[in-house]
């Protein structure tokens, strides 16, 4: 059956119940009452690479193996920062299954993309900027076929990394409509590219993420979430809320389109990669390990006081460490993780547990704990990539992400809360055999990749970690069309959000993968 | 095999860095040349850098490549290349 993958990135029901409730999102508020809806359950660290990936492959991130943006290897000449790609992926994407069984694919602002491969089909990645975008999309010739679509500009579709970057700090007032104006026409055109393609190159299985839900939540979200929104806003405040609601409604149009286009005989699924909530202090996370004499700076180092998480220059920023003194540091945000180095095999593991409970032991000016949850890698990303994966990944207590600058103290209060990413994200669907205007139990992300495969009229893959989400189905829609298991073995029923319990041969995995990077001897 | 020379591999990645910036205003009236420069002359930024990687991998068919030889001097990344410099990393790690 035709199926179709609506992506919203980053989006809660916290935000947009009120907002379907208010006529700002008719035709979602159409899809719920027609459909099934959820909370979904993110990866454990519900970050955008991880998530959309997992969700695409049906494995957690020790299987897929794509933990953050970037990644960090040790290297003779010192530690090199590597972009992931498409080649970063070691679980195949349901794009990829799906044109391998012979259904034809669209997938679009998808991570992951890049470098692109062969599907029957179109793919074209999100996260590249713009002048990469022609090159970067499959087939060779797709530019070429949209250059008629309405609203297709390769400037607007592209990531801009000063721009992206300017969200994740504190920004001047006057920029906020401007950016909240990008996303608008960014979403502009990547629609239009999608509508051109469901025209005049239908495929079984079309995916697009629209993600300026995430990118205007991380800055506007304290004016999208009633419990924190202004009751009387002043006029910039209501102007930026009434934007937001613009961005809003013109999701919504395009959702209506979609539905219109698929009609009565397809399946939409619309879903989240991860919620949001607010943020409300900055943790320098660098700036504790240095006091703790763990981490050391290569000369003395500005301090932000812009509530700023991210360097400028990620590659100038890695110059400013100590690398031979440095026994833990942190390096990008996003991955709320801290790295351990130069420390001895044998040393490991009390090292780790000494570092956890120095962590533990944070607290913020009113007294609380800042660090809410530390996760090992080996118990929460098991898995022949889990090395990708930082040593620690730290859940905040705001669930906020780490800076890793170096501040004036190591909690600091943020001047006006910001948006963050909340485990809980959305998941629902419309469609022959689905559920009306049901709400049932949170699903996790590691279950969707099986709704698709099903929804396509393809057997689940065996080595899929999620479980069917039978609770969106009618009993009679299953008895009729019951979802089929790919090989013999039967499918794991673990959650994204339950931490795997190991067996002996996880153990054994882990082994072999800390032996094979020197931690055991 | 045939032996590639310095000269091919200028070549190559001249090439390439061709095929990368098809869609840009470099404003280079001598086209590119061994003496261009990323940064300065191609406007290149920290994400190009990350495709040219990507692309010369593809190109040569290697993820094995040591980049960091090619992007970092004294362990710090260098401000800019040359297209001599890519050549010159190529010719050392592919073979003449």
């Amino acid at each position: 059956m035709k199926t179709v993958l609506f992506g919203l990135d980053g989006a809660t029901f916290t935000v947009l119940d009120p907002l379907m409730r208010d006529g700002v999102m008719p035709n979602l508020k159409a899809f719920c009452d027609r459909g099934v809806r959820a909370p979904l359950a993110s990866t454990p660290h519900p970050l955008t690479p991880m998530a959309w990936t997992s969700l695409a492959t049906g494995r957690g991130m020790g299987h897929h193996g794509y933990a953050d943006f970037v990644r960090f290897e040790m290297t003779p000449q010192g530690p090199i920062l590597r972009f992931n790609t498409s080649q970063d992926i070691h679980a195949e994407q349901i794009w990829r299954y799906a044109s391998r069984r012979g259904r034809r694919v669209t997938v679009l602002n998808y991570i992951g993309l890049a470098p692109p491969y062969e599907v029957c089909g179109h793919t074209m990645p999100g996260f590249v900027p713009g002048r990469h975008l022609r090159r970067s999309s499959h087939p060779p010739d797709l530019f070429a076929r949209l250059q008629g679509a309405e609203g297709f500009d390769v400037n607007v579709l592209g990531l801009d990394l000063d721009i992206e970057r300017q969200a994740l700090q504190e920004m001047e007032p006057e920029k906020w409509l401007d950016w909240i104006d990008l996303h608008i026409r960014r979403e502009r055109a990547w629609f239009g590219t999608l509508m051109h393609l469901m025209t005049h190159e239908p495929s079984d299985l079309t995916m697009v993420v629209f993600d300026g839900v995430d990118k205007v939540q991380h800055l506007a979200y304290r004016f999208l979430d009633e419990a924190v929104a202004p009751r009387h806003p002043d006029a910039w405040e209501a102007r930026v809320m009434e934007r937001c609601r613009d961005y809003f409604r013109q999701v919504d149009s395009y959702l209506g389109q979609v539905m219109e286009r698929v009609g009565r005989e397809g399946r939409i699924v619309i879903a989240s990669d991860h919620g949001f909530q607010t943020t409300t202090e900055v943790f320098y996370v660098n700036t504790w390990l240095a006091q703790q004499g763990l981490l050391r700076w290569r000369g003395e180092m500005d301090r932000d006081d812009g509530a700023a998480i991210v360097a400028r220059r990620l590659t100038r920023h890695l110059d400013k460490y100590d690398w031979g003194k440095t026994r833990a540091f942190a390096l990008s945000p996003s991955s709320n993780g801290i790295f351990i180095a130069n420390v001895a095999p044998a040393e490991y593991h009390a090292f780790r547990e000494r570092l956890i409970e120095g962590l533990q032991s944070i607290r913020a000016a009113d007294g609380g704990r800042v660090v809410a949850e530390i996760k090992k890698r080996e118990d929460w990303f098991a898995g022949p990539y889990q090395d990708r994966a930082p040593d620690l990944t730290l859940t905040l207590r705001d669930r906020g992400f780490i800076s890793v600058l170096e501040g004036r103290d190591v909690v600091v209060p943020r001047r006006q809360p910001a948006g963050t990413h909340h485990p809980d994200g959305v998941l629902l669907a419309l469609g022959p055999g689905l559920k009306e205007g049901a709400r049932v139990e949170r699903r996790s992300i590691l279950d969707v990749a099986s709704l698709l495969a099903h929804s396509l009229g393809l057997p689940i893959p065996a080595d899929y970690e999620g479980a069917f989400p039978d609770t969106f189905y009618e009993e009679a829609a299953l008895r009729a069309d019951p979802p089929r298991r790919e090989g013999a073995e039967a499918m794991p029923q673990a959650t994204a959000a339950a931490a795997p319990e190991m067996d002996a041969e996880d153990d054994a995995v882990i082994y072999d993968r800390l032996k094979s990077l020197g931690y055991i001897e | 095999m045939t032996e590639k020379s310095l000269q091919d591999r200028e070549q190559e990645t001249i090439a390439l860095l061709q095929e990368i910036t098809r869609d840009w205003s470099t404003g280079l009236g001598d086209g590119i040349t061994p003496a261009t420069a990323l940064v300065s002359d191609l406007g290149f930024e920290s994400l190009d850098v990350v495709h040219l990687v990507t692309a010369i991998e593809q190109r040569f068919g290697r993820r094995d490549l040591p980049f960091e030889d090619l992007l970092m001097t004294g362990g710090r990344y260098v401000d800019d290349l040359t297209v001599g410099d890519i050549a010159r990393f190529l010719q050392r790690n592919l073979g003449a």
